[in-house]
């Protein structure tokens, strides 16, 4: 999947909102992209933009362009509006609303933070998904064995989960049983936002390592966004952080973390409480995140960040390379690393 | 800075009553019960069965403490909570504070030498969701208001408004006449939920029972949060009652403030100790388990222990309605024995300061003759359905 150029705006009666600013960004195939910020840093509204679901006043412009796997046929009479020059690429943003319909589930499912409220409490969780087949056309029996596979890789007792009201369910099993309802018709992406903000840490950590298992049985590419840190750093193969609409640092997993190129990655590293951490290390980031109506100019961490200067006031960063596929928006990122320190503390076995 | 003296000017309300009673604790919860009735009239006609959300705690609490409560959901830890406080009346047991028992000078208000209401201003709360803890209609001035006029009457606007000021300022909320002048929604989720602390602390009290105080917010707030708390400690001298769900943060505010950790499932203690003890040494399977659950983040370990399975044999708590026969964590335990299914275990010393309620913390118990349980293996987590294997 391919981003370029996505802007959502608000008109307010404070003036216009902007909450994504020229986002570009590449996701790649079966790979677990983790989407890391604050609250109000527009990792949610980045997730409804992939789906062209941004809810009214807002306006999305720019592409999302959509890749379908090659050995599938996309059902290209539902899908008319297909793009001349690239035979099978999907452009997210000019698909009418039954195509979309289409395309949503089918080939982009997403999973929202509030599992509770996403089912009906009058149905039957089987009637969700025999709603969700019927309504995409799909065959029945072949579709319900794969729910079956998938209760299987979710660790939920099929028989017991599909007779079950939501009301009756764990927020655990009622949030699998979402996974599964979004997996139903076999996506290419699952978009997930906070999907387990809500549970506990040990079914978060439970989901989060069966998401691993579902990614490899099932090929899927995921788009993982959260607030928690700490949480994908076992599961992302990609972590971009956002900060203030736009994405100021993306890499691998691996160096993202251990080597920060942005400051305020490297602030966040500080502050977040881990089992391992040494608690007086820790600090806090100063200040509090921009108003999307009224961002800093230039660099808009700027007034928080111990590296900036005038530059930094006026101009604002592009996204750099740093090593690899490593990039970050900052004009110092060569001088965060001695300004702001932190260590990593990962031994679980000592 | 004045604070100290603030404090104290708070404080002399009803230090000189209680001075004689120094000697108690500040809370003494003992053997605390609380069951409730599943369901609507009918049903718990029909059943016998009680929900036991807390079934037999005793927890001591002293001045100028930190006891941090961690647990799944379904454990009792905020049921635990309110009964501490007052909130929640208990099925039997006894919590006393200062000496004084609480459900009992609220039941017999004449023979007893403390009055009720002045032990529930002294214990306060702080919730998790601070946007619903708020009156969304009303401006921070006259949130915060409320519980001056009623528990300082002798104060007059002017002084109201100034105490407001000063407390919101502890809080560090600056300027201070700026935020009194606000509603909650123009507020960020932090400095809601420092609008609340700052209203529990207008009472001085001598225990806050933060139930997920911090958990609502972001990752990056919650260190300043738990450090503002820290700081307002030893201000305004209280104890906090911290629940949480995320061993990282209580393990955070107990370690600065030397409190203790308590680990809870299905309505008991089953750890209880220093948060170096408990977290580096844990004596309970179960809070090996926890432990699983809040991840390294340093990527290597990370990827290495997702890899790991959690060390329990089902990822879903039972049902408190029909809690499992003995130690009620043989179900899931990785170590449990026969002896685990018939027996129920007590807190026991644990060679450390610690204690837990695991038979394997004693020598020469009949567990290490036991026979394991059997199915072990077949409800692993890779196959909580034995169809799964193929």
């Amino acid at each position: 999947m391919e981003v370029r150029d996505a802007n959502v705006r608000f008109s307010m009666s404070r003036g216009q909102a902007w909450v994504l600013n020229d986002v570009d960004l590449d996701i790649y195939r079966e790979e677990i992209l983790a989407v890391v910020g604050e609250s109000g840093s527009g990792k949610s509204m980045f997730a409804s933009a992939l789906l062209d679901a941004v809810e009214d006043p807002g306006q999305l412009s720019g592409d999302v362009t959509y890749y379908p796997q090659e050995s599938e046929q996309v059902n290209t009479e539902e899908i008319t509006s297909f793009d001349a020059a690239s035979d099978d690429s999907v452009e997210i943003l000019n698909l009418s609303q039954n195509e979309l319909n289409a395309v949503r589930w089918e080939e982009i499912a997403m999973v929202f933070q509030g599992a509770m409220s996403s089912f009906n409490p009058t149905m039957k969780i089987e009637g969700h998904f025999k709603e969700t087949i019927r309504a995409h056309d799909a065959v029945m029996s072949e579709r319900m064995q794969h729910v079956r596979d998938l209760f299987d890789a979710l660790h939920l007792d099929y028989d017991r989960v599909m007779k079950a009201y939501p009301h009756e369910l764990s927020g655990g099993m009622k949030q699998r049983a979402l996974i599964a309802l979004a997996l139903v018709l076999e996506p290419d992406v699952l978009v997930m936002d906070e999907p387990t903000a809500a549970l506990d840490l040990l079914m978060q950590r439970s989901i989060i390592a069966m998401l691993r298992e579902l990614r490899d049985a099932f090929d899927l590419t995921i788009v993982f966004i959260t607030h928690d840190l700490p949480l994908v750093a076992g599961l992302a193969d990609r972590i971009g952080v956002m900060y203030s609409f736009e994405f100021i640092e993306i890499g691998p997993t691996q160096p993202l973390l251990e080597d920060a190129a942005h400051p305020y990655t490297r602030a966040l590293l500080r502050s977040v409480p881990s089992i391992d951490s040494d608690i007086d290390e820790m600090q806090t980031i100063e200040g509090s995140s921009p108003d999307p109506v009224n961002i800093p100019t230039g660099c808009s961490y700027h007034p928080r960040c111990p590296l900036a200067d005038d530059r930094c006031e006026i101009e604002d960063p592009e996204l750099v390379q740093v090593e690899g596929e490593h990039e970050v928006a900052c004009f110092y990122y060569e001088q965060s690393a001695n300004e702001i320190q932190y260590t990593l503390h990962g031994g679980v076995d000592e | 800075m004045s604070a100290d003296a603030d404090a104290a000017d708070e404080a002399d309300i009803d230090e000189e009553e209680e001075s004689s009673e120094e000697d108690a604790k500040l809370l003494d919860i003992d053997d605390l019960k609380v069951h409730f009735d599943p369901g609507g009239q009918i049903r718990s006609w029909l059943t016998d069965t009680k929900v036991r959300a807390v079934d037999g705690v005793s927890l001591d609490m002293d001045e100028h403490d930190i006891i941090a409560l961690v647990g799944e959901s379904g454990s009792g830890k905020t049921t635990l909570g309110k009964s501490a406080v007052g909130l929640q009346k208990p099925t039997d047991g006894s919590i006393e504070y200062r000496g004084h028992d609480i459900w009992e000078t609220k039941a017999n208000p004449r023979h007893s030498e403390i009055e009720f209401s002045e032990i529930r201003r002294s214990m306060q709360i702080i919730h998790q969701d601070p946007s619903t803890a708020l009156n969304s209609s009303r401006r921070v001035r006259s949130i915060l208001s409320d519980p001056l006029k009623k528990w300082r009457p002798e104060l007059g606007p002017d002084d109201r408004m100034e105490t407001i000021t000063r407390f919101l300022e502890y809080v560090d909320m600056t300027p201070a006449e700026d935020y009194a002048d606000r509603y909650p929604h123009q507020l960020s989720g932090g400095e809601q939920q420092r609008v609340t602390l700052g209203r529990a602390l207008l009472m001085n009290p001598d225990v806050i029972l933060a139930d997920e105080a911090v958990s609502a917010l972001d990752v990056s707030l919650r260190v300043e949060m738990m450090d503002l708390m820290l700081e307002l400690q030893d201000i305004f001298n209280t104890s906090y009652l911290f629940i949480s769900h995320d061993l990282a943060n209580a393990r955070y505010l107990t370690k600065h403030a030397d409190g203790e950790i308590a680990i809870m499932y299905l309505g008991n203690i089953v750890e209880i100790g220093p948060p170096d003890e408990v977290l580096t040494d844990p004596s309970h399977p179960y809070t090996e388990v926890l432990r699983w659950a809040a991840p390294p983040i340093e990527p290597e370990a990370a990827q290495r222990a997702i890899k790991e399975k959690p060390p329990v044999r089902r990822i879903d708590i039972p049902d408190p309605a029909d809690p499992p026969s003995g130690c009620k964590f043989h179900t899931r335990c990785p170590e449990a024995r026969e002896a685990c299914a018939d027996q129920e275990p007590e807190l026991y010393d644990t060679g450390g300061e610690a204690r837990a309620a695991c038979f394997r913390t004693l020598d020469d118990h009949e567990y290490w003759d036991s026979t394991e349980l059997e199915g072990q293996d077949e409800i692993g987590f890779s196959s909580t359905n034995p169809e799964d294997s193929s």
